[in-house]
């Protein structure tokens, strides 16, 4: 008797979505036609209609429809997944748009048919797919949850491009050798009613449709990488393609990279703030060395300062990953030569060394706000016989550290960051970092 | 939250935006802050109904598009137009279109930015705290109906007892269908009182599978206003407004299930 009531309640609710315009016709008989497979059911369904026409809800043209498309529906098993069949009111639908976008009435004048008309009329509508949602997300950020729909794909990045029916991009925050990221709405976060429904998604530039074996590649150092859940990596969420575009979905963050705060933020190198960005760096390189996770392309733009006071490093092992499978003819976005160490430039595999020869860089940045060997690329910088200037804010042992770690032998360089720490920290029983900490905090 | 309504019809001279000034004065009469948006740049004329005079607005919608202005610069507080003489504790604001031949010439030729429109469009909803914002489309299928259909969590879809108007207003459903509007409502407008309105009703609903909020008469008393002011202003007892309300309860019905 329960389960009789429950589905009398289901239909009228049903029927009471259609009739306010919340629920369409096509649906309505989807989720109506399951409750209706049994006997019982049409019949409680017929009652239910005949009630309605009785008080004057609908109209009986309109509740004979609804009946003989759920009886239909009911008696069909549900079918395979398939491409939907065009109906109609679709052909008039690419008309008007062709009209309107496209052949400006031309072909509907003369006729003519238009064999991508199915293309055309899903790439018009998709530009306009995801504007209620990412209304939805502002307005979830201001404290109230909204229902998301859905929207499609398309060939290019850009701004309202939707993603496996799941990312709507939105504004594009930032772009890299490696690709173009965009802030965008997660609509399952959105669904989810979670507070943050945005999520950064970087699109690679990488053509993955021709070398499935990069992206496997590519998402199994990522997430070894991420298995190290270091509060200072970010936080890759998950990997995936549409087409041929490769994408990574990446946790938003507030605040701004390292290589806009050299840039803009006057007093920042040399300060204790800078100091600090330098050590987490050198510990969280020590810790992820550890555990044989590489970076392989550390630059001021893949360091990030957070509003709220954290330090992440970004695209940690994605350029690890990428490098060795050098895709496509473009230069790998796992390499930026002004960091790169002389044997990665010359096309050796990428190693923690590489990473502490970045770090030495960074420090020459981050104290003076200049590259230690004007931007050249390690192989550049060692045929010319370069050397680093001295850095005199810094102790002895941190200077020290900094100068080993530029060395264009990797023999001589400390081999990962956590031997660069140790010397960097004074470890080795001499004075280190430690006496500048108490220098800097006491003025 | 705003709840954004686009009025719309597939064809011209359907009463839109007689629809749209009266339903945003019943609301208005409800105690609610109503927003009106004239998105019919090609052909504006909204703001005749509020009696305003195009010598006496300092900004429109275009001004906006081409960055003279933002957007609620362009903003014209119609309430003392839209309500009765009685009053009402709600508020109406209209952002018009530009009635400038050279402006629409200028729109004609070169088009705008239909992104800044929606900017425009949630600018509005956020800086004034708009219980309603209704956009007055122009009519057929553009990027302008496609912009507001996308954004809008209702639309009400006008029709004649007409059969062009038929067979455009399915192409409107099935564009309404595919971007998902949460709530789409057919409004029936014109009809000769001869006509049996109940019947037609059913006949529309059984067609388009969809449903008809209301079946409005073909109303001397709008033909003898002349758009010469609201009705739901001026006549709030006439039949017209009476069977208009029917669509308020509609959209009442769905503001009152967001905020659940």
């Amino acid at each position: 008797m329960d389960d009789d009531r429950d589905a009398a309640q289901r239909m009228g609710a049903l029927l009471n979505r259609f009739v306010i315009g919340k629920l369409p016709f096509p649906a309505l008989v989807r989720e109506m036609a399951p409750l209706c497979r049994a006997a019982s059911g049409q019949q409680r369904l017929q009652d239910l209609l005949q009630q309605w026409v009785d008080t004057q809800a609908i109209g009986h043209p309109l509740a004979e429809s609804i009946l003989g498309a759920v009886l239909d529906a009911a008696a069909t098993p549900p079918p395979a997944p398939a491409a939907p069949e065009r109906a109609d009111p679709a052909a008039h639908v690419e008309d008007a748009l062709l009209g309107d976008f496209v052949g400006r009435y031309k072909k509907v004048r003369t006729g003519a048919k238009d064999e991508q008309r199915p293309d055309t009329l899903k790439a018009s509508l998709s530009a306009y797919d995801g504007l209620r949602q990412r209304r939805y997300a502002r307005e979830t950020t201001q404290g109230t949850v909204r229902a998301p729909l859905q929207a499609n794909p398309a060939a290019e990045a850009r701004s309202g491009m939707v993603l496996r029916d799941r990312f709507i991009l939105e504004d594009e925050i930032g772009r890299g050798g490696m690709g173009i990221v965009f802030r965008a709405v997660d609509r399952r976060r959105l669904e989810a009613g979670a507070r943050q429904p945005y999520v950064a998604i970087k699109m690679l530039n990488l053509t993955f449709g021709t070398h499935p074996e990069a992206l496997r590649s590519l998402e199994a150092e990522a997430r070894r990488t991420q298995d190290l859940a270091d509060p200072r990596i970010t936080t890759v969420y998950d990997f995936d393609r549409e087409g041929n575009h490769a994408f990574i979905v990446m946790e938003l963050l507030e605040g701004t990279p390292l290589d806009k705060v050299l840039r803009k933020q006057a007093g920042f190198c040399g300060s204790e703030q800078a100091l600090r960005v330098l050590k987490e760096l050198a510990e969280t390189l020590a810790f992820t060395h550890s555990r044989g996770a590489i970076h392989a392309d550390l630059k001021p733009g893949n360091l990030f300062l957070c509003s709220d006071g954290r330090f992440k490093v970004l695209d940690f092992g994605i350029s690890a990953a990428v490098g060795p499978h050098q895709i496509d003819e473009a230069p790998i976005a796992g390499l930026t030569p002004a960091y790169a160490s002389p044997e990665r430039v010359e096309g050796g595999p990428p190693s923690a060394s590489d990473d502490v020869y970045a770090i030495g860089c960074l420090a020459h940045l981050l104290m003076t706000g200049l590259h230690p060997f004007d931007r050249k690329s390690g192989a550049d910088a060692k045929a010319q016989h370069m050397e680093p200037p001295d850095l005199p804010m810094l102790p002895a042992a941190a200077r020290r550290a900094i100068e080993a770690a530029l060395s264009f032998d990797p023999d001589t360089r400390p081999a990962d960051a956590g031997a660069f720490l140790r010397v960097f920290n004074g470890q080795d029983g001499r004075a280190g970092i430690a006496g500048l900490w108490s220098a800097l905090k006491n003025g | 939250m705003t709840t954004i309504i686009s009025v719309h019809s597939y064809r011209g001279g359907t009463g839109k935006s007689n629809i749209t000034a009266n339903v945003a004065s019943l609301l208005a009469q409800r105690g609610h802050r109503v927003g009106i948006m004239d998105v019919d740049i090609h052909s504006p004329g909204i703001h005749v109904l509020f009696g305003l005079d195009p010598q006496n607005i300092d900004h429109t919608l275009n001004d906006f598009l081409w960055g003279r202005c933002s957007v609620d610069a362009a903003i014209v507080d119609v309430t003392q137009a839209a309500l009765p003489a009685s009053g009402g504790k709600g508020q109406v604001l209209l952002v018009p279109s530009s009635m400038r031949t050279g402006e629409i010439a200028r729109i004609l030729k070169e088009g705008y930015a239909v992104d800044v429109l929606n900017e425009g469009i949630q600018e509005l909803c956020t800086r004034i705290d708009l219980d309603y914002l209704i956009i007055d489309t122009h009519p057929g299928v553009n990027e302008e109906t496609l912009l507001s259909i996308a954004i809008s969590d209702c639309l009400l879809l006008v029709l004649r007892p007409d059969h062009q108007d038929y067979q455009g207003t399915a192409v409107t459903l099935e564009l309404a269908q595919r971007l998902e509007v949460p709530q789409m409502l057919l409004v029936v407008n014109k009809v000769l009182g001869t006509i049996d309105g109940s019947g037609l009703k059913d006949e529309i609903e059984a067609a388009y599978r969809t449903p008809v909020a209301c079946v409005l008469p073909l109303s001397e008393d709008l033909v003898r206003l002349g758009s010469a002011a609201v009705l739901a202003a001026v006549e709030p007892s006439s039949l017209y407004v009476n069977k208009l309300k029917d669509v308020v309860a509609y959209l009442e019905t769905h503001r009152s299930g967001k905020a659940g």
